[in-house]
Formats: structure tokens, sequence, C-alpha cells
């Protein structure tokens, strides 16, 4: 194992936290979230190897929607798809441009993939084919948002992160 | 990993924001709208063709409702609900939009092109 359990449990914890936490911050659309719960995440692609990974995330859903009371409703199962085409489509893409990228690449790739997920899932499990009215908006929105996102793990990464694992800053 | 934005991040970003004020701009201009109307009341289903300059006067619960189809949009123009919110939405365009009117019990859309409405049909066995 690249990190140690401590490690994975420390993530998985703050992820979950963020997930159940972003549910407070008003937006004036009631179906977008900020995404900060994958902050954690993509910090996490630095530190740990794949399986860590998808238990992090999985931990972050069904604990998040455990919370909410959402655990066993078609809301689980369009996050878990986005969540799962979120770390199948990101991992591999993080493998292949790591030397080339920042978080703000993750930031945007992962956004995309989350939303594509789950609109892909709402189509097959909502009888209505309402998301793909609100598809184009949601991914615009998503990008802004993964954007900042990975903006700020930049400076979380530049500020804790590399100190940690080079001794310097890069 | 690097800690600050590369020119493969901003590459990326603006590509992807070129992507999709692309695909703002070719659904703007060149998406496909409906070509029928359809207005449900409590009691009756009726179709429209959207290409036309008219005003259907529908017969719902508490009476009359105005809708007027002008050319590829439609608002509803009069409607004897109390909060008027039908006839505040004004004209839409866009395909599976719908304007209900709960209290008259009034509801029309835009069907999208080649969209088969299943709720035209009573019940289908097979």
């Amino acid at each position: 194992m690249n990190g140690s359990n401590n490690k994975i449990a420390l993530f998985a914890g703050l992820s979950s936290f963020l997930a159940v936490f972003e549910n407070f911050i008003p937006i004036p659309v009631p179906f977008l979230r900020i995404g900060i719960s994958n902050i954690p995440v993509s910090l996490g692609f630095v530190l740990f190897n794949f399986k860590e990974l998808l238990f992090i995330v999985l931990f972050k859903t069904i604990f998040s929607h455990l919370f909410r009371g959402t655990l066993f409703s078609y809301v689980f199962l369009i996050a878990l798809s986005g969540n799962l085409l979120f770390i199948f489509i990101t991992f591999p893409f993080y493998q292949i441009f790591k030397k080339r990228i920042s978080f703000i690449s993750l930031g945007l790739i992962g956004a995309i993939s989350h939303n594509l997920g789950q609109i892909f899932a709402s189509l097959i499990f909502l009888p209505a084919k309402s998301a793909l009215l609100i598809g184009y908006f949601i991914i615009s929105i998503g990008l802004i948002f993964g954007f900042a996102n990975g903006y700020i793990c930049n400076i979380v990464y530049r500020k804790f992160f590399t100190r940690a694992l080079y001794g310097q800053v890069v | 990993m690097k800690s600050n934005a590369t020119l493969f991040d901003l590459f990326l970003t603006g590509a992807l924001v070129i992507c999709v004020v692309s695909l703002f701009f070719l659904k703007l201009f060149f998406g496909k709208n409906g070509s029928t109307i359809l207005i449900q009341t409590s009691k009756d289903k009726f179709a429209y063709s959207i290409d036309q300059k008219i005003v259907a006067d529908i017969s719902g619960d508490l009476g009359l409702t105005k809708i007027e189809i002008d050319n590829g949009k439609f608002r509803f123009l009069e409607s004897p609900c109390k909060n008027k919110n039908c006839v505040n939405s004004g004209w839409v365009r866009s395909a599976n939009f719908p304007v209900v009117c709960l209290p008259n019990r009034v509801s029309a859309y835009i069907m999208k092109e080649g969209d088969k409405d299943a709720s035209l049909y009573d019940g289908v066995t097979r």
C-alpha cells in the first residue's frame, strides 16, 4: 500500500465530512453541489493507489447519503454512478499526464466525468428525460466549480504537501 | 504533479470553454425545436402545429384559457386563475419546457422533433 491506513481514514473522513457540510451551503439551484468534498479526493491522487482512492470515494458516497437519509434511493444510485465514472476516468488521466498537469486539469476532468456519470444514470433510473434539459447547464457550472476546486487543491498542495513529500516548496 | 497552473491546464481550460460556448451557439442557432404544441386539460388533449399564428381557446376547470401560438413559440395570453403564474411565464420557444396552470388544470409544451408522446394515448397494449 502506498498510503498508510491512517492517511486513508483521514482522507475518507475529511471527504465525507465535506460532502455532508456542503449541503449546508446555500446554492440558488437545489440540485447543484460545489463539490468541495472532491478536494481531499483530488489531493489523494498523489498519495494513494487506485484501490485506496476507490475506497475513499465509496466511503464518502455511502456515508454522505446515509447522513442525508437518501441511501436507498435513486439519488444514491445517481451519485454513485457519478463518483465511479469520476474515479475510472480521472485516475488513468492522472497516471498519463501527471508530469504535465496541476490539480486544475484534474478538477476539470473530474467535474466533467462526475457530471456525465450523473446524467447517464439519470437517463437510466429516472423515467423523465429531464436530465438532458439541464445537462448542458450542469456541465457548464460544473466546469467552473471544477476549476475553482483545482485551484484550491493547488494552493493546499503547494502549502502543505510539497514540503511534506519532497522537503521543499516546488 | 505540478503545484502551479501549467500550459496543459491552460490549454485544457481553453479547449473546454471553447467547446461549451460553441455548443451553446450551435444549439441557439441550429438547434431544432419541435413542430407540435401539446395542450392538456383535465378532460382533453389537443395538438396544434407550432408554425402558425393563432390564439387557441382552451376550456379548463375554472374557465377559458387563451394560448397564443406564434410561429415557433407560445404563451398563455389569458387565464381565469388568480395568480397568473402561467401568463407571467411569457413566451416559450424551447421544446419539452412545459407551462402549467394548476388552478385551471391546463398545461402546454412544445413536443421535441422525433419524440413519441405517450401521453397522447390512454394506454398501449402489446
